[in-house]
């Protein structure tokens, strides 16, 4: 039997049991912002292409680092979009955050609008994990907090799932933060931001939270694509 | 069960899973970093400082599930303007239910929804759903009760704009708007939507209403 006729046979065994086929992710943009240092975020391109804007903030903008991370450059808050849109409104993001010192706050989104900085994001800093819905318009809201046990240069891995109306926030896998929201609803994009307060002193290459990479992906059937590069 | 659980955890030396609060805390706007409206004394009291903790806003005020130590409870319910669930799947007595509708009535929502057929639980849901329903028209229009518009106004005395939002904020819930007519009051919209919401659960970390 061939490969493709087993998985077929399998996925109709599991529909017949009322097994629901196995979910693969499939991924819609990728950054491991690797870069010239010092380039701004706005002129480097994704590793899946496309762009980042900043939708949020005053000017400063933020800078790739000498070690391939992207941290902020300013004393402001600041809000980076990608061009690319998540083909779903049900999306994951997951961020890699290198703590290297506890200064500010940083953190990866989703269902973020282009044109400006509204979207749900997890946020980390002040060894707490923040889930926020940022609306740059209406003003931010706190979804949850979790107080977190954070050490210094140590890569934190955050992810964001929004399912409906179910927002969710992960650290290193683990799940934080769960809460109801429904006032994004569309699909949108990846987005990357932070805040820095007034009074404390503007990130390093070697201080702060950075983010080292950042992923988004969406749901599918894998029994589907398995299908897809089978070359009968 | 409980009881036979706790009985184990306490012979295997291990101490008891802790269970969720839920409380309704007045917002806080803008207090502390990082920026957004947060439940106040969450953000800028010390006694709570790193609590974790989820959040439903109504309007003025928020539904708060938080895992608190016996100090920190009593520390939050001391304050004049902190309501604790008790039991969440009794139905309220009549103090309780009295000091509910109290406490909606000073906070600018509608008290009559609430009574002894009520739990905890169907009353904070309520709330925690409707909020939604508000958090949707602030998204597209700042704060729905302000200046002269209440709870006793009705479609009719709306802006169209206003009108046009709030009930478009109910249908993009997939809520039914149906039967709602211009003299139909803000409250009575709520509690009609907040009926068809009744027995979905809300979703918390580490559980849900």
């Amino acid at each position: 039997m061939t490969l493709w006729l087993r998985r077929l046979v399998l996925a109709g065994a599991l529909s017949v049991l009322g097994i629901p086929p196995l979910s693969a992710q499939t991924v819609f943009f990728t950054d491991t912002f690797t870069d010239t240092a010092s380039t701004s975020l706005s002129s480097h391109t994704p590793n899946s292409g496309g762009t980042w804007a900043q939708t949020g903030g005053p000017g400063g903008g933020w800078r790739i680092t000498d070690a391939n991370r992207v941290r902020a450059n300013d004393i402001f808050w600041m809000v980076f979009s990608s061009s690319i849109q998540a083909p779903s409104a049900d999306a994951t993001i997951t961020g890699v955050i290198r703590r290297l010192t506890n200064v500010n706050w940083i953190g990866v989104g989703g269902r973020g609008n282009t044109s400006d900085a509204r979207m749900y994001g997890c946020l980390l800093g002040s060894n707490t994990l923040y889930l926020q819905e940022l609306d740059s318009i209406a003003g931010n809201t706190e979804l949850g907090t979790y107080a977190a046990s954070l050490a210094n240069d140590t890569d934190y891995t955050v992810t964001l799932t929004m399912t409906g109306t179910t927002i969710k926030c992960f650290l290193d896998g683990v799940e934080r933060i769960s809460a109801t929201d429904a006032t994004l609803s569309a699909a949108g994009s990846v987005t990357v931001f932070g805040f820095n307060h007034g009074g404390n002193p503007v990130s390093t290459n070697t201080t702060d939270h950075h983010i080292d990479s950042v992923q988004g992906t969406v749901t599918g059937s894998s029994n589907r694509l398995s299908l897809v590069n089978v070359g009968r | 069960m409980r009881v036979v659980l706790l009985v184990t955890l306490a012979l295997l030396g291990l101490s008891a899973p802790s269970e969720a609060g839920f409380y309704l805390v007045p917002i806080c706007t803008n207090c502390g970093m990082p920026p957004g409206t947060k439940p106040k004394y969450f953000a800028d009291s010390p006694e709570l400082v790193n609590v974790s903790r989820t959040s439903a806003y109504y309007d003025t005020f928020a539904v708060v599930s938080a895992d608190l130590t016996p100090d920190q409870h009593n520390f939050l319910v001391s304050q004049p303007d902190v309501l604790a669930a008790e039991s969440l799947d009794t139905n309220l007595t009549k103090a309780q239910a009295g000091r509910l509708q109290s406490y909606l009535a000073s906070h600018g929502a509608p008290s009559p929804w609430v009574s002894m057929v009520d739990t905890y639980r169907s009353a904070f849901r309520r709330l925690a759903w409707m909020g939604q329903v508000m958090q949707l028209f602030h998204y597209r229009d700042g704060r729905l009760f302000s200046g002269r518009i209440d709870h006793r106004t009705r479609l009719a005395e709306l802006h169209p704009d206003y009108r046009e939002w709030f009930v478009g904020s109910a249908a993009g819930m997939q809520l039914t708007v149906e039967g709602l007519t211009d003299d139909t009051t803000l409250e009575e919209a709520l509690k009609f939507w907040s009926d068809q919401r009744s027995h979905v659960p809300f979703q918390f970390s580490g559980g849900g209403l």
